[in-house]
């Protein structure tokens, strides 16, 4: 069994320090902790002694890209002493604008990265401003130039959409200039407003009004049909890429496959249980001598067909006919969905239209029971 | 049995019956200062909020004349509605007497005509009582005027109270033990005792509320129900002096109370004559009948999976009400059910409201039909309550439904309102009465299968809450019937159809569509609604679909998160029923049911 490992950098507690403004992660400055990797390992060892092999690798959850390389080589270190990275088929560093130098890119080849998600979000001032994000225009403009000059030969950019206010020139503008860049992937997300947020605040208040069904709708449409016309395929509701260039290890959190999650937050899957770490940096540090026996749930199958259908009916690849239980009622429901051209059967895969793809937990709840 | 005085009230809603029954225990002093509440006798939640008499109650009394002699009265507190006259006309058998309550503000009201003519067939001694004296709108002189020409009773006799103040109590209860006749009968004649009543006593068993005309009954008996021929040993009698008191024994003469071991209510059918089984009356002392439904509807549980729940609690319900039927029903939408029989609407709103409050059930109720008749063309005629029944129309020669005599009385500014309603729901035969200045009473021949539908709350919403409504059973007329079908998605929704006279059918498909529209939430497809007749459509409604169920991101391998959600949308449609590939809220039943301001 070949697994994914994502190393988090950061818990989701040290990225929100870092977005209360103080430039610094809860790995920088605190190095004394950097052997997170090796504790981890013990971590490893406790679910298992698994030793890989490992197929993918992902170290992101915030900003590795800030870590110094010897922090960053330790944290990753250890896998390369199990298992040489050349056996890897895909192994990316999340980075962000501001921190994409040539000595970084340099660094991270050295350490075996083959693949940059850079977290652009936008391509204009007021909507960074409005993301609350640290970089400008221009930033996200030199940060992809100076990867590509690098010898880094699979970039991945991140866009979000769907803002209050956006327009679909103004989106399909930020579109056309990230097509210009020549990035082997892209992922477009809709903005998700979620209740316990400033923004889900000012959306609830009515300071702040979300596009309409209908608009997003359109704008989602718009994407799927400017990136496919620029070479890109749409493989999964917000994840676009160029031939060959998918992503190896998200597609693994939704194929089903097992994967092994390392740092505050993580989550990992051997294909029965799940299990994941503590948010908070000083509980996940002390949990990875003493594991919490509730983190972790059995899967039954029942819910790994959900499972399945849910992620599965996200992507072109389909789900296979066999996860819907075969009765009357059930194909009255596929044939429906097929006539209102959400679904498409090839040789008994079901696979989503991209009209399908927005209707996707729809689909999956339905199909489910 | 000289000394023994057994008297019943009929009065209309409001009349201040309660109120005056209050008075009466508390001047027997038989409850305690400080246990005394206001509706001493209305048990039942539904029975305070409401203002209204359900279960008939009993009161044992002991009573000192002025003469100086002790007297013991048995005071019958009897249901005040339509739904249970039945009900009420065993209790005034068991009664050699009966009060009459008028309201001196409101005059004489169609229920309590109709509860005069039964006690009259009774025989019944009738005071006439003048109630609510000390009101400034009180009209004593109306009133007797009212009791004269109404009533064509002496006004002369009628006693002046206010219930609520106690004044003229003492007369009144000076009236009763020298007006009222004492029970006449042999106590060593074969025992016959008329059930009125009976309740339920989780610990106990059924208590079953009698009358006893001749001989006598004793712990240790053995009873006999004269219609079904079952015998029971008595364990207990008594007396009810608000609580139950134990006697030696009851005697010809007597009202009081009997516990036999019996399991349910259902044994112990109200207007059944009790003897003993080893010297047994000839014959019953009036004759049997069991109670009529005349309202139908089908009971379904909101979850499939709490039929059995609800078929546990309607057998619960149903030791404390004898006159609910119920057989099992099933319906395509809905699942398993009960079809049931009610005396009448404000039973059926009963039934449903204490199996939730006190049952826990949460329900999805049809909606409620009369029993049609149908003659088909070999001459042959099908009673039809349930519209899945509703014959092949091919077959029918013609359909009949039964009718009401509505009275409706109300102030006088909302006559325009109330006429155009009742014309609405086909009312015919309208008469006018002037009761009173500023108040009047419209009457009106009515399909009960229109009263049935919204008819009360429409009324009390359009009168603002001043009308009252009553309604004695007319005949069948013959009527133009058609089933209206309701298709959600192109499959016809079992629980939704209807009978109704063919001029109706398109408002109540409309009105059926447009709801359904409301409270349908919006799926993946579009979802036509449609009302029909046999094959033609006459309404239609769309539900939008809705183009976007997906969230933009997966968050990294927590898939677990996903997961639940999904679980969670989906177990909330549980509370959904399924029809095709549509799933209907249980709210979308109920609006069906109800009409809006604009019908």
């Amino acid at each position: 069994m070949e697994w994914a490992v994502g190393v988090a950098a950061q818990g989701r507690r040290g990225w929100s320090r870092d977005r209360d403004g103080d430039g610094n992660g809860g790995w920088d400055g605190s190095g004394d902790r950097s052997g997170g990797g090796d504790r981890d390992r013990d971590g490893v060892d406790l679910v298992g002694g698994l030793r890989g092999p490992f197929e993918t690798l992902y170290v992101g959850g915030g900003t590795p890209s800030l870590m110094p390389f010897s922090v960053l080589s330790t944290a990753i270190g250890w896998i390369g002493e199990l298992q040489s990275f050349d056996s890897m088929t895909e192994i990316t560093i999340e980075a962000n604008p501001g921190d994409v130098t040539a000595q970084r890119c340099e660094e991270w080849l050295q350490l075996g990265f083959n693949r940059v998600s850079l977290g652009i979000q936008a391509l204009d001032d007021n909507t960074l401003r409005f993301l609350g994000r640290r970089h400008d225009t221009a930033g996200a403009i030199s940060a992809q130039e100076v990867l590509r000059k690098s010898s880094f030969s699979n970039i991945s950019i991140d866009l979000i959409y769907g803002l209050p206010g956006q327009s679909e020139k103004a989106w399909l503008a930020t579109l056309q200039r990230a097509i210009d860049f020549e990035v082997e992937h892209i992922s477009c997300y809709q903005l998700t407003v979620e209740d316990q947020t400033p923004f889900g605040r000012a959306v609830a208040s009515g300071a702040m009004v979300m596009p309409d069904e209908q608009t997003l709708v359109e704008m989602f449409i718009l994407t799927s049909h400017t990136l496919a016309k620029a070479g890109y395929e749409h493989y999964e509701v917000s994840n676009f890429a160029k031939a060959g260039f998918r992503a190896k290890h998200n597609s693994r959190y939704w194929d089903g496959s097992p994967y092994l999650g390392l740092g505050p937050a993580a989550h990992s899957y051997d294909g029965n249980a799940r299990w994941w770490n503590a948010d908070d940096l000083d509980v996940w540090l002390k949990e990875i001598q003493a594991p919490n026996p509730e983190r972790l749930e059995l899967i039954n199958d029942d819910q790994k067909r959900l499972e399945r259908l849910a992620l599965g009916l996200r992507t072109s690849d389909g789900v296979p006919r066999t996860l819907v239980t075969n009765n009357e009622q059930k194909n009255r429901l596929i044939e429906q969905m097929i006539s209102n051209g959400f679904l498409q059967t090839q040789q008994d895969v079901l696979v989503p239209t991209t009209k399908g793809m927005l209707v996707a937990d729809a689909m999956a709840k339905a199909l489910w029971d | 049995m000289k000394l023994v005085r057994n008297f019943g009230i009929i009065a209309h809603i409001d009349h201040g019956k309660s109120t005056l029954a209050d008075r009466l225990i508390q001047h027997a002093g038989i409850v305690a200062g400080r246990q005394f509440r206001d509706q001493m006798l209305d048990n039942l939640d539904i029975e305070r909020e409401r203002g209204i008499t359900i279960k008939s109650q009993t009161v044992n009394m002991e009573y000192k004349s002025q003469s100086g002699q002790e007297y013991t009265l048995n005071f019958i507190d009897t249901p005040g509605h339509v739904d249970f006259t039945y009900e009420v006309s065993r209790a005034l058998a068991s009664c050699e007497g009966v009060l009459l309550l008028v309201d001196a503000t409101q005059g004489v009201q169609a229920q309590t005509l109709a509860n005069l003519y039964l006690a009259m067939e009774h025989d019944l001694e009738i005071i006439p009582v003048i109630n609510k004296i000390d009101l400034i709108s009180a009209d004593i002189e109306m009133a007797k005027e009212q009791i004269e020409q109404e009533l064509g009773l002496d006004p002369e006799g009628a006693i002046q109270v206010s219930a609520k103040q106690g004044t003229g109590i003492v007369e009144l209860l000076e009236a009763i033990v020298h007006r009222i006749p004492p029970p006449v009968g042999d106590s060593d004649a074969p025992t016959q005792a008329l059930i009125f009543d009976a309740h339920y006593d989780p610990f106990r068993g059924a208590i079953v509320h009698c009358r006893v005309f001749d001989g006598s009954i004793k712990p240790g008996d053995t009873i006999q129900m004269m219609s079904t021929g079952r015998t029971f040993k008595v364990e207990e009698v008594g007396a009810f002096r608000v609580v139950r008191e134990p006697r030696d024994e009851l005697t010809a003469g007597d009202v009081g109370y009997l516990i036999a071991g019996i399991k349910t209510v259902a044994d112990t059918r109200i207007g059944d004559t009790i003897t003993k089984e080893d010297n047994p009356a000839t014959e019953a002392k009036y004759s049997f009948r069991e109670a009529k439904p005349v309202v139908f509807s089908s009971l379904y549980p909101v979850s499939s999976d709490d039929y059995q729940d609800l078929a546990d609690a309607l057998e619960r319900y149903k030791l404390n009400d004898a006159a609910l039927i119920y057989t099992k029903d099933s319906s395509i939408a809905l699942g398993q059910g009960f079809r049931c029989g009610f005396l009448g609407l404000l039973h059926l709103e009963i039934v449903q409201e204490r199996l939730e409050r006190e049952f826990d059930q949460s329900l999805i109720l049809t909606a409620p039909s009369v029993e049609y008749h149908f003659y088909l063309d070999d001459d042959s005629m099908v009673v039809v309550d349930n519209p899945a029944h509703y014959p092949d129309p091919a077959y029918i020669k013609r359909g009949e439904e039964p009718y009401i005599r509505a009275s409706i009385m109300m102030p006088d500014r909302y006559m325009g309102a109330v006429m155009k309603l009742c014309l609405e729901r086909r009312g015919v035969n309208s008469e006018i009465h002037y009761p009173a200045p500023g108040r009047m009473e419209l009457r009106f021949d009515l399909p009960l299968g229109e009263v049935i539908f919204d008819f009360y709350d429409r009324l009390k919403s359009i009168t603002q809450g001043y009308g009252s409504f009553d309604y004695e059973m007319l005949e069948y007329r013959e009527s133009d019937l058609v089933r209206l079908d309701i298709l959600v998605n192109g499959e016809k929704v079992d629980a939704l159809s209807m009978i109704v006279h063919k001029d109706r059918a398109r408002t109540r498909a409309v009105h059926a569509c447009e709801r359904l529209r409301e409270e349908i939430p919006r799926q993946m497809f579009k979802i036509p609604i449609q009302g029909a007749i046999g094959g033609t459509i006459i309404a239609r409604e769309t539900i939008s679909a809705f183009r976007k169920d997906v969230t933009a991101k997966c968050y990294g391998g927590d898939v677990s998160r996903k997961r639940k959600l999904l679980e969670k949308q989906k177990a909330g449609k549980k509370r959904m029923k399924m029809v095709g590939n549509v799933e209907i809220p249980q709210s979308a039943f109920i609006a069906v049911l109800k009409t809006g301001e604009d019908d």
